[in-house]
């Protein structure tokens, strides 16, 4: 009895002032609340495509678009295989942020820094191909503006296959970028003793905060353009 | 040499406000604040008061000067109209109460409540019934405006009558392009792309067996007393909007999205021109949505008249298709063939539209 | 354990940090550069004033073009040149006016210059908090609004003029270059500075919303917040939730503006430049996404003068603020609703009916907690003891515009009227009414009441009075009529209605309208000259609680200096409406709870 009542004044205490409630730290509120903030940006980004693709009368198949991988010979059929794995080192990059931000937790220097590089690592190797994917996009003749694809009922399509895609994944490979340089700065921040000195690791993990949100971002980018 | 006049005459005043007010401070203080505080508040009591009673006949002086001028002066010009009227009564009514009632209070109470060292303050912090009631009266008074208003809405934005007359309105830069389907009833496809402002102002394709007695007019619309009519609304360049104020309507025109509107004109332009007392009166098309630097002068007219007249003016009328391609007019035609060409001529009017085709080439 | 600790080590460092601060002051870091939010509310006050007399003076031009369509002013050329050729502003002119006038006077002085100011000056003294969480974020945002504001600024003086196209700069008329001249690089300005305010808009609100949530001092529980930091902190979260939306409509927009998307264009033929091939847009999806953004918009001007009328209403009729719980009810009640009625902005653009009726059932609805709100305000009034300083004057003008405006959205939000009245002067009178003039109100109501606290010096009494009269009457003689004009049919944004037999009528209302829009505007200047003379030469602040205040933010010494207390943070015992308890005049909220006090 004695016990639920001083769990149940532990609890309201948490929003009575005089510290953050349940110890939050305020940029850790900053962040979620930026992430609610950049998914609403997100949101719109794919709401106004959805709305845009399901009043046209055609799309082009996303088979038939994403199908080359690089150094293979031209005119290789590998539908989808290129973007997995891009899909499959961002989600990778993702784990070593948790591994770097537990090791965070435990004050492991030499593990955050570690994790740190793979992650960073996974990253630029995501951009790495991101770049191939539109450079190749590219030369096919695709760009904003210009889409040679057709529907993929075989009608000409409009250009809005193309807009979307480079505008979107774009603006994912903006932030994909800037959490790399996020990432590179607490990097360094670590080497250079910042956070021991500190006593905590709490940076490490708000650049993990977005850099997980960067990775669900990626997860509805990839259903919405490649999958559906 | 006036505005330098002007600015020192409007720096003067300001010169003497503000020394007047920076006197009623010395002033203030030699009195006393406190006393000269307490003078202060019964003023703007008083004042309170005093713009209650102002506001309310300058309301009445309002009305009295401007109500003759609204449209609501005389009877709503559409079968639309009359519903919108209505309803405008009926909201007019409730929120009027309420507005009475609540700058009465507020005012009345400013004034009644001022600093009065006697008073002792009710400390009142929350009472959960009151606050139920003004919950729920709104909450009531809404779903009844509400109701009164969804039932107009879908009227108004539902399916016109089947025998309604279809006309298409597309808004340009700056000025409105009327067409009727002609004979066949039934309008021929177009495709922005074969627009040419010179003959084809909307982009009519042309080998559609539907567009070739499609009829173009700019600038006035001829709509039939007592028919309702359906407009299909678009737009060639930028976002317009058909106001028909008259008839207490409006629409926007979106290129590349059809919208739809229908209304039941109620009187003739002339009939109208002599409730209004205005010999010049005519229905007006404004633009009502910002479309570029001319926006404030795309006018379009609505000619209301009987059906005969209509015919009359219908039968004047010419298709595009023969503006588009006076040779096949076959007036044109006629004529030629009285030139002496008779042979030629027969044969250009029989030719069918197979030159033309390949203007058309689109999707619809 | 590192948990508690860390976040122990953080704070006392971040106390260090500005013991720091107040040794080492130089000119830059104390007035530019600075990282005090007084000092940033100050930056946003008088920026946003700069741009409400620009603003203001733009509206003055256009109102004299409505006035005296026919009159030629000389002087206008020789300050406008070629917008005003022969002495009469042309219609580019007219329209790059009325646009920059709505832009300005909705972002850059009621968003800006409303919440930025009191956001950044009341949230850390009225909760209790040494400065804000994080004071280089809200340095930031301040200068990224003022680098919105440069560029603004620079978009007039390009040479094809500012956007003219309305200020919710709808497409295609906004993405064709050659729709207007206003479309041509000055619109890549405008796009350009309203993202820039969008990120100034996010930086800000992050941080009113963790130091709300994280730096309560001690006893300050979220429901001994005062109103006005609730009012901050929807408003806040309305920011960083509506603002993103706008940014990706913006984005897709300067796509289609310049790399030849066509993500708002399909079907256009333009006079003069032929068939686009633009196809497979619409136009509309871009309406969606700015209403997103506007609706919330009219709140996050909105909320924060609700907060503060409520606060000096009660402090000035030394009563409680009637139904606390209620007011924060309605508060929410709002911001919810605010993010689902946005297309109540685009009922006559060929919106579902269905999804239409709902949108007025939703907008509808808005109207039970904003009626709660005037009846709580009202009954505050009641059997008060009401002190009529200026600032109170101004929150009893704003209940009362709040209520005429708010009537006339019952009216708008039922989309049946509003397919006659939209876009029309109806929509003018009721929007400049109930989010213009009543925001302006209130944050008038808050200069008024908050200046001793920010300057140490009272502002002239009598010159407050003269502007509270003349603004409130000048207000409705300038709305009240644009109703009838409305219900006329008259639309808005017309540069001329001789032409037009249905419009034509209302003349010399117009000139009437634009007589007292002048008058006004140099009554607004007589309030400027108040407010910078009392900076320097207004009567000192002599107790440190003027108002006789319950708020934290008057517990502190009349020039708190960057810290904000000298000494310890206060604890809170109450909460801050305890005014006319017990017979008391009034009980700050520092005072311990005595043992014979009744419980509210």
């Amino acid at each position: 009895m004695s016990n639920v009542t001083t769990a149940s004044t532990k609890e309201a205490k948490w929003w009575n002032g005089g510290k953050s409630p349940f110890d939050v730290e305020y940029g850790k509120v900053m962040m979620w609340y930026f992430l609610m903030s950049d998914a609403f940006t997100f949101g719109a980004f794919l709401i106004s495509y959805g709305t845009v693709r399901f009043s046209t009368n055609g799309w082009p198949d996303p088979n038939k678009v994403f199908k080359s991988f690089p150094f293979a010979p031209e005119g290789v059929n590998a539908p989808l295989v290129f973007v997995s794995i891009m899909t499959f080192i961002l989600i990778v990059s993702s784990v070593t942020m948790v591994l770097a931000v537990h090791a965070g937790k435990m004050m492991d220097k030499k593990g955050v820094v570690r994790n740190m590089i793979w992650t960073i690592i996974g990253g630029i190797a995501f951009l790495s191909c991101q770049a191939w994917e539109w450079n190749h996009l590219h030369h096919e003749g695709a760009w904003w503006g210009m889409n040679p694809f057709i529907n993929a009922d075989g009608t000409a399509s409009t250009t809005n296959f193309t807009n979307f895609f480079f505008t979107i994944t774009g603006f994912h490979g903006f932030h994909v970028f800037s959490g790399v340089v996020i990432n590179i700065i607490m990097l360094i921040m670590t080497l250079t003793n910042q956070f021991e000195k500190r006593g905590h690791y709490l940076m490490i993990e708000k650049a993990g905060l977005y850099w997980h949100f960067v990775d669900l971002v990626w997860v509805f980018v990839f259903t919405c353009f490649y999958l559906l | 040499m006036n505005l330098y006049l002007s600015i020192a005459i409007i720096a003067l005043i300001f010169v003497v406000i503000f020394q007047i007010a920076k006197a009623s401070e010395y002033v203030s203080i030699l009195k006393g604040e406190e006393n000269s505080r307490k003078q202060n508040n019964k003023i703007n009591g008083f004042l309170m008061i005093v713009f209650l009673v102002l506001g309310f006949v300058g309301i009445y002086v309002c009305n009295e000067l401007y109500f003759g001028k609204t449209l609501l002066a005389y009877e709503a010009a559409s079968v639309q109209g009359d519903k919108w009227d209505e309803m405008f009564w009926i909201t007019l009514a409730v929120t009027g109460i309420v507005f009475v009632a609540t700058q009465v209070i507020l005012f009345w109470f400013s004034y009644k409540y001022q600093e009065d060292e006697n008073r002792k303050v009710f400390f009142f912090a929350h009472s959960t019934k009151l606050e139920l009631i003004w919950t729920a009266i709104p909450a009531i008074t809404l779903t009844v405006l509400v109701i009164f208003g969804l039932r107009n809405w879908f009227y108004f934005t539902g399916d016109a009558p089947k025998n309604a007359m279809v006309v298409e309105v597309t808004g340009k830069q700056f000025g409105w392009i009327f067409r009727y389907p002609g004979k066949d009833a039934v309008f021929g496809k177009k495709y922005y792309k074969n627009i040419d402002p010179a003959t084809n102002s909307v982009g009519i394709i042309w080998d559609d067996k539907y567009a070739q007695d499609d009829i173009l007019t700019e600038q006035t619309m001829y709509v039939v007393k007592g028919q309702p009519v359906k407009l299909i609304i678009g737009s060639r360049d930028v976002i317009h909007d058909v106001g028909l104020t008259a008839f207490r309507l409006k629409m926007d025109a979106v290129p590349g999205i059809p919208t739809t509107m229908w209304f039941t004109p109620k009187f003739t332009t002339k009939e109208m021109r002599e409730k209004t007392g205005n010999p010049n009166y005519t229905y007006e098309i404004s633009c009502d949505q910002m479309c570029g630097n001319g926006h404030y002068s795309m006018k379009g007219i609505i000619e209301v008249v009987e059906q005969e007249e209509y015919d009359l003016w219908m039968a004047k009328q010419k298709a595009q298709y023969y503006t588009a391609f006076p040779e096949k007019d076959p007036e044109e035609a006629a004529k030629a063939a009285d030139a002496g060409g008779k042979v030629k001529a027969a044969e250009a009017a029989k030719v069918p539209a197979d030159s033309t085709a390949k203007v058309a080439t689109a999707k619809m | 354990m590192s948990h508690e600790a860390a976040l122990h080590t953080h704070e006392s460092h971040g106390h260090d940090d500005h013991g720091h601060h107040e040794h080492h002051d130089t000119f830059l870091t104390k007035y530019v550069f600075s990282q005090d939010h007084k000092m940033i509310a100050k930056q946003f006050l008088i920026t946003g004033m700069v741009w409400a007399v620009l603003g203001g003076l733009m509206s003055v031009l256009f109102r004299l073009q409505l006035g005296y369509p026919e009159a030629s002013f000389p002087w206008l050329e020789s300050i406008l040149g070629k917008w005003a050729k022969g002495g009469q502003i042309t219609p580019e002119a007219y329209y790059a006016l009325v646009t920059t006038h709505g832009t300005v006077l909705v972002f850059f002085v009621l968003t800006a210059g409303l919440s930025g100011t009191f956001a950044n000056f009341l949230i850390p003294l009225q909760i209790g908090a040494r400065d804000m969480a994080s004071p280089f974020m809200n340095m930031l945002s301040y200068w990224f609004f003022f680098t919105a504001s440069i560029v603004m600024l620079s978009s007039m003086f390009v040479e094809t003029g500012p956007f003219s196209g309305g200020w919710t700069a709808y497409p295609p008329l906004s993405a064709l270059h050659d729709a207007s001249p206003g479309s041509k690089s000055g619109m890549d300005l405008w796009i350009i500075a309203m993202a820039l305010f969008v990120v100034s808009s996010l930086l800000g609100g992050l941080n009113y919303i963790a130091t709300i949530l994280n730096m309560r001092t001690k006893g300050m529980s979220m429901t001994r917040l005062p109103l006005t930091i609730w009012a901050l902190f929807f408003t806040a979260v309305l920011g960083v939730l509506s603002f993103p939306v706008l940014l990706s409509g913006l984005i897709l927009l300067i796509f289609d503006r310049n790399f030849g998307t066509s993500f708002y264009l399909s079907d256009i033929y333009v006079n003069g430049v032929g068939a686009l091939s633009n196809e497979g847009g619409s136009a509309i999806l871009f309406q969606h996404l700015f209403w997103f953004l506007g609706h919330p918009e009219v709140y996050i001007i909105l909320l924060p003068a609700m907060g503060m009328v409520s606060e000096i209403m009660s402090v000035n009729s030394r009563k409680p603020i009637f139904g606390y719980m209620a007011m924060l009810g309605s508060l929410f009640a709002i911001a919810v609703l605010a993010f689902l009625v946005w297309a109540h902005h685009m009922f006559v653009t060929g919106l579902n009916p269905f999804l239409g009726s709902v949108f007025v059932l939703l907008t509808l609805l808005i109207a039970v907690p904003s009626a709660i709100k005037v009846f709580n305000w009202l009954t505050t009034l009641w059997r008060g003891n009401i002190r009529f300083t200026p600032g109170m004057l101004f929150a009893i003008g704003f209940v009362s515009l709040f209520i005429s405006g708010g009537l006339t959205g019952i009216w708008l939000g039922n989309a049946a009227l509003d397919i006659h009245l939209h876009d029309s002067y109806f929509v003018i009178a009721h929007f400049h009414i109930v989010m213009g003039v009543a925001s302006m109100f209130g944050m008038f109501a808050g200069v008024y009441h908050w200046f001793p606290k920010m300057y140490g010096r009272h502002l002239n009494n009598s010159l407050g009075y003269i502007h509270f009269w003349v603004t409130m009457a000048g207000a409705y003689l300038i709305f009240w009529p644009m109703h009838y004009q409305g219900l006329a049919g008259m639309p808005r944004r017309y540069f001329d209605f001789s032409i037009w037999e249905s419009f034509k009528q209302f003349a010399d209302l117009n000139r009437f309208i634009s007589t007292v829009a002048m008058i006004v505007f140099a009554t607004q200047i007589l309030f400027l000259i108040n407010f910078f003379y009392s900076i320097f030469k207004g009567r000192k602040v002599t107790d440190p609680n003027p108002w006789k205040s319950n708020t934290l933010e008057w517990t502190t010494p009349i020039n708190p200096g960057h810290g904000n207390w000298p000494g310890e943070i206060p604890e809170v015992h109450r909460w801050p409406y305890d005014y006319g308890k017990d017979g008391v005049d009034f009980i700050p909220q520092d005072v311990p709870v005595g043992e014979h006090e009744s419980s509210h």
